[in-house]
């Protein structure tokens, strides 16, 4: 009887260490995939910030045409379409 | 036998008390440097890396964030290849994209590979740098060579997606003498200590693979990200504000010059440029002259400008109204062996002293120095801050000394009196007009609006000073200042309906004890609406060629950017 709890006793420790094992490597496999992640966030992170750059969307938009106001016209909330629209 | 026996019995003893030396030593004497060795064995350490803070505008759009590069190093006793082959090879990729271009990229391109050959080639060497702050895209083309003995490490690269904008206003992120990332000018310098992180550590078991056991020991000490900084800065109005700038630094063939524009109210600074400038992220190949921040760091004469603080301190202090008439203003005035004139040589018997800001006369302001005399005038300048730091957030500050009082003669008092003799920062000079539009009462320019931490924030109030002069006096003020812009030298570039109250000024430089007539710093500093200003702004230029007079040159330039502004605050024409 001792020496099937014995022999239990030993394959239960060598389970629990194989299995033991495997969670560490498992570990490690979820800690290269959470860096990835990470890295990949901070790589679109990055590219947001450079492509919302004003600078770039202003060059970007007098590429494609868009111009500066060069003579703004103020009119009275008084008259016409201005009255209106309140 | 017996002999015999004992020698043995020495002998046990001997060796038995050679035993418990020995286990003495390993177990005692050597028992910490084992169990770091062993420890070093089964136990491995990982730094948490911990950001550095985001700088945000307004809007909370980035002025300077943080990515990711790659340190590229070679590990010298692992390189196969030649040394030339390998520094050809990866030359075309390690030098800067935008310098690789043309004939001048030729050249760049061999000074890169001449570069890596003296690293790849250092005797005695084992590991060299061969470039910092890598892409991720540039990391990958050099991985695919599969060069041998090339590795890399990753290390934090800060972000300026706006380039050079605001370059002054944010500083830039170099290195200490420990090689650790260390904010220089600007925000990054002042707030330092805020932005940086503190890494944190993580310590555990490991197995024969390096693997980390589950059973084992493990302890964490958590990184702490550094703190963002949310500013004031519109960045709208800051791009606005560079464009028109440098625009208007070219056309008047400028040496440089800034511009600021500031809420009167609070302090908050909502825009701030200075020409010429930098790009922070590439700060090492500027050279350091241009890193000082010319708002916070340089001192002028600011001249005619001056003349609205005088003119307050006058009207406070009840020396003279602004109907008081000046009996001294008919020709030039003698003060001790010095000749006072006006700018243009024309004077104005019996002028008022609106008369005296609007036609920006020296005499009639070297009267009221007179009413006033030099002490009280010192008392309020030193109430408008002018002789001591602003106390704005921004690294590298500096403040011109007012001559102490009590030793100011009578050339001292009337040249004061219309700003030559006394140097202040343009900070410094809008500070003080700033608390004009505020109805006297005088604010700490502020960048940053927020701290904001991982789960907290922290709001940075408004910093409201005393009152330097009554409110009836800052309305007479703005009355005289708002008639000087409609009516004095630069009224043909006001723009008609909006209420401006503002000042020009054309300071010569002082060099080797004279002053330069041809070399003179042009100023412009006024806030609109009037009444309830929005803004207060300074403009200043540094030699322009086209006109030496402030009238030609800051003056429109102000009003330019000032078109921006009144659309930004909903200002409508009158």
């Amino acid at each position: 009887m001792l020496i099937i709890i014995s022999a239990l006793f030993v394959v239960i420790t060598v389970l629990f260490a194989l299995e033991a094992s495997s969670v560490g490597a498992k570990m490690i496999i979820l800690e290269n995939k959470e860096d990835l992640l990470l890295q990949e966030n901070k790589e679109l992170l990055d590219k947001m910030v450079s492509e919302t750059s004003l600078s770039i969307i202003s060059e970007k938009s007098q590429e494609m045409g868009f111009i500066k106001p060069t003579e703004i016209v103020y009119t009275s909330k008084d008259i016409g379409v201005v009255a209106n629209l309140r | 036998m017996n002999l015999r026996l004992r020698i043995v019995q020495l002998g046990f003893v001997i060796a038995f008390v050679f035993l418990i030396v020995r286990l003495f030593y390993w177990q005692v004497i050597k028992a910490k440097d084992l169990s770091d060795q062993a420890r070093r064995q089964y136990q491995s350490s990982q730094t948490i890396s911990a950001p550095r803070g985001k700088i945000l505008s307004s809007d909370k759009s980035y002025l300077a964030g943080r990515g990711d590069g790659w340190l590229v190093y070679a590990q010298l006793p692992d390189i196969k290849l030649g040394v030339s082959e390998i520094a050809d090879k990866l030359a075309p990729i390690l030098v800067d994209d935008d310098e690789a271009v043309g004939e001048t990229g030729k050249q760049t391109l061999f000074d890169e590979a001449n570069r890596l050959k003296e690293l790849l080639g250092r005797k005695g060497a084992v590991w060299v740098v061969l470039k910092h702050k890598v892409g991720s895209e540039k990391k990958q083309n050099i991985e695919a060579l599969k060069i041998g003995g090339i590795g890399f490490d990753k290390e934090e690269v800060r972000n300026y997606p706006e380039a050079s904008t605001a370059a002054h206003l944010l500083g830039f992120v170099g290195k200490d003498e420990e090689g650790a990332d260390k904010g220089y000018f600007g925000l990054e310098g002042y707030y330092d200590q805020v932005l940086t992180g503190k890494p944190g550590l993580v310590l555990r078991d490991q197995d024969a693979k390096g693997a980390p056991i589950a059973l084992g020991d493990q302890k964490e000490i958590s990184s702490q990200s550094g703190v963002n900084l949310l500013t004031h800065v519109d960045k709208g109005l800051q791009i606005n504000l560079e464009y028109k700038l440098k625009e208007g630094i070219e056309k008047y063939g400028a040496k440089g010059g800034s511009a600021v524009v500031m809420d009167p109210k609070t302090g908050a600074i909502l825009a701030m440029s200075s020409f010429p400038s930098f790009d922070p992220l590439k700060y090492s190949e500027y050279s350091n002259d241009l890193f000082r921040n010319p708002v916070v760091s340089d001192a002028f004469e600011p001249g005619s400008i001056f003349k609205v603080l005088v003119m307050s301190a006058g009207l406070d202090a009840k020396a003279v109204e602004p109907d008081t008439k000046c009996d001294i203003c008919s020709g030039p005035l003698k003060v001790d062996k010095y000749s006072i004139e006006t700018w243009n040589n024309e004077y104005f018997p019996d002028s008022t002293m609106a008369d005296v800001i609007k036609h920006s006369d020296n005499v009639g302001m070297a009267f009221v120095g007179q009413k006033l005399g030099a002490d009280s005038l010192y008392d309020y300048l030193s109430k408008f801050g002018i002789g001591k730091t602003t106390g704005i957030d921004l690294q590298g500050e500096v403040s011109p000394q007012l001559r102490k009082k009590g030793t100011w003669n009578i050339v001292d008092l009337s040249t004061a009196s219309f700003g030559q003799g006394v140097a202040v920062t343009p900070i410094q000079m809008l500070r003080a007009v700033g608390a004009i539009a505020n109805k006297g009462v005088l604010v700490t320019p502020q960048v940053v609006d927020k701290l904001l931490g991982d789960s907290w924030d922290e709001d940075i109030k408004p910093q409201i000073g005393e009152r330097i002069i009554s409110e009836d006096t800052a309305d007479k003020i703005t009355t005289m200042m708002a008639e000087a812009a409609k009516n004095g030298e630069s009224k043909w570039t006001y723009l008609r309906g909006f209420r401006v109250a503002g000042k020009t000024g054309t300071a010569q430089i002082p060099i080797a004890g004279h002053y330069d007539a041809e070399k003179t710093i042009a100023s412009f500093v006024g806030f609109a609406p009037a009444e309830d200003p929005k803004f207060v702004m300074l403009v200043t230029i540094r030699e322009p060629q086209s006109s030496t007079w402030a009238s030609e040159t800051a003056a429109p330039l102000w009003y330019n950017i000032a078109k921006d502004l009144f659309i930004y605050f909903g200002v409508q024409p009158e």
